[in-house]
C-alpha cells in the first residue's frame, strides 16, 4: 500500500510557543496548494577533504546539525493571512471579545527583541493503518511571506505563500490530535481596494497584479551557538533571530495618458500604500505601507495591453513604522 | 407602562470604545489606548506589547 499526498494533515501552531523548545498547545489545520512535505534533514560531515589518510575518499562521517524548512502556498484566506502576518512580523494586538476578532500587527521593534514568536508544525500522512509521516516540528519561525494578487477569476487571484524554518527540534510520532479543517474565508482580488501615494488604482480599473512581501532574513547560523542543544547527537538551533528585514511591494497597472507613476518616481514623492481584500465585513485584511516612494516604474504589457510595473521602496515612518497589517477573522488566539 | 417623558429624558448611553493595555517590555511603562490601528501602531512601533494573562501588568 502507499499513500497519496492529499492525505497530508497539516497543523500549524495557533498559539505561540512559550519558548523555542516548547511545542504549541493548540493547532489550526489548513489545506495548502504545494505538494512539498517537510523533511527532517540530519546533516553529516565527512573527512573526504582531510589530508593524512593516503587517499581522497571518505573514511568517517560526523554528525553536524538538523535542517528543517518548508513552504506553505495557499489561497489567501483571512485566517491564514492573519496567521502568516502575525508570525512573520511578530508584534500582535488582538481585540474583540467575540468574533470577528481584530488583529493589529506590526514588525518587531529590534530594540526590544530579535526573536519572532515561535510556532509548531505537525504533518501526518496515514498509511497502512498507521502513519508514513507523523512529525512535530518544534520551534519554527517565518522566514518570509508573500501576498500575491492577480487579475482573472477565482481563488488564484489572491494567494499567500510562507517560507518557514525550523529549529531542528522534532518529535516523532507527533502525539498531536490535529483538529478539523479550519473553515477559511477566502478573499478574492475582486474585493480589493488599493490606494498608492494618493492614487486609487481600483476606481480607475487600472490595477492588474502585484505583491506584498516581507523577508526576515533569519540569522540561521547564529542559532547554532555554544550550548544551543543536541538531538540524536546533531546540533539544533537554540534561537532564530531576525536579520536585516526587507519589505517589498510591487504592482502592475494599465498605463494611461496622464498616469502618475513616472512623475511620482522622478519626484520621489512619498505617501501611504494601502491594500485591502476581504471575504466579507467580518473577514478582511489590510496591508498598509506607512510611507513609500517608487524605486522603479517600468513599461510593460499584460495580455497585449500597455502597462506599467512599479516597484515600491517602503520607508520607515517615524510614527507608524514600515508596515501594518490589520485583519479581522473568526479565530481568536493566533500567535497569542 | 414606560413614561414617554422619562424615556426621552434618559440620555442614550454610548458604548465605551474598547481599549487595549500595552506595556513596554523594558521600561515596563503601561498605556491604555483605544483599540484602533491609528492609536495602537505608534506604540507598537516603539516595542509596546499587549498585556495578556500570561504577562499581566
Amino acid at each position: 500500500m502507499a499513500s497519496r499526498v492529499q492525505q497530508l494533515i497539516l497543523g500549524l501552531g495557533k498559539n505561540k510557543q512559550a519558548n523555542i523548545a516548547t511545542a504549541s498547545s493548540s493547532f489550526l489545520r489548513f489545506k495548502k496548494l504545494d505538494t512539498s512535505l517537510t523533511t527532517p534533514k540530519p546533516v553529516f560531515e565527512n573527512d573526504a577533504a582531510e589530508i593524512g589518510k593516503g587517499h581522497e575518499f571518505i573514511t568517517q562521517t560526523f554528525p553536524s546539525h538538523y535542517e528543517v524548512a518548508n513552504r506553505l502556498e495557499k489561497y489567501a484566506s483571512a485566517e491564514f493571512v492573519t496567521w502568516a502576518a502575525a508570525y512573520g512580523l511578530g508584534n500582535i494586538v488582538q481585540t474583540g471579545s467575540a468574533a470577528p476578532y481584530a488583529y493589529t500587527i506590526t514588525p518587531l521593534n529590534p530594540g526590544t527583541t530579535l526573536e519572532l514568536p515561535y510556532f509548531s508544525v505537525v504533518e501526518q500522512v496515514a498509511e497502512g493503518g498507521g502513519n508514513s509521516i507523523d512529525n512535530l516540528y518544534i520551534g519554527c519561525a517565518v522566514e518570509d511571506f508573500l501576498y500575491q494578487f492577480n487579475y482573472g477569476p477565482g481563488r488564484q487571484s489572491s494567494k499567500m505563500t510562507v517560507n518557514w524554518v525550523g529549529s531542528g527540534l522534532l518529535t516523532t510520532p507527533s502525539g498531536i490530535t490535529v483538529p478539523a479543517l479550519t473553515v477559511e474565508n477566502n478573499m478574492l482580488a475582486a474585493s480589493m481596494a488599493l490606494s498608492v501615494n494618493g492614487t486609487d488604482y481600483v476606481a480607475t480599473k487600472r490595477i492588474l497584479s502585484g505583491s506584498i512581501g516581507w523577508k526576515n532574513n533569519l540569522l540561521l547560523n547564529a542559532g547554532f551557538f555554544p550550548g544551543s542543544g543536541l538531538q540524536n547527537g546533531l546540533q539544533v538551533r537554540g534561537r532564530m533571530e531576525i536579520g536585516a528585514r526587507v519589505p517589498a511591494f510591487q504592482f502592475t497597472a494599465r498605463l494611461l495618458y496622464g498616469s502618475p507613476e513616472y512623475n511620482t518616481l522622478v519626484a520621489q514623492t512619498t505617501g501611504t500604500a494601502a491594500l485591502t481584500v476581504q471575504h466579507d465585513a467580518n473577514n478582511a485584511v489590510t496591508f498598509t505601507f506607512q510611507q513609500m516612494a517608487f524605486q522603479t516604474a517600468e513599461n510593460a504589457e499584460a495580455d497585449g495591453i500597455v502597462a506599467v510595473t512599479v516597484t515600491g521602496a517602503p520607508q520607515y515612518n517615524a510614527t507608524n513604522g514600515v508596515l501594518t497589517v490589520t485583519t479581522q477573522c473568526g479565530i481568536s488566539g493566533i500567535a497569542q | 407602562m414606560e413614561d414617554p417623558k422619562e424615556a426621552v429624558a434618559a440620555p442614550a448611553r454610548a458604548a465605551a470604545p474598547e481599549t487595549v493595555k500595552l506595556r513596554h517590555p523594558h521600561t515596563q511603562e503601561t498605556v491604555e489606548v483605544e483599540a484602533t490601528a491609528a492609536a495602537l501602531v505608534p506604540y507598537m512601533v516603539q516595542g509596546y506589547e499587549q498585556v495578556r494573562p500570561e504577562n499581566p501588568a
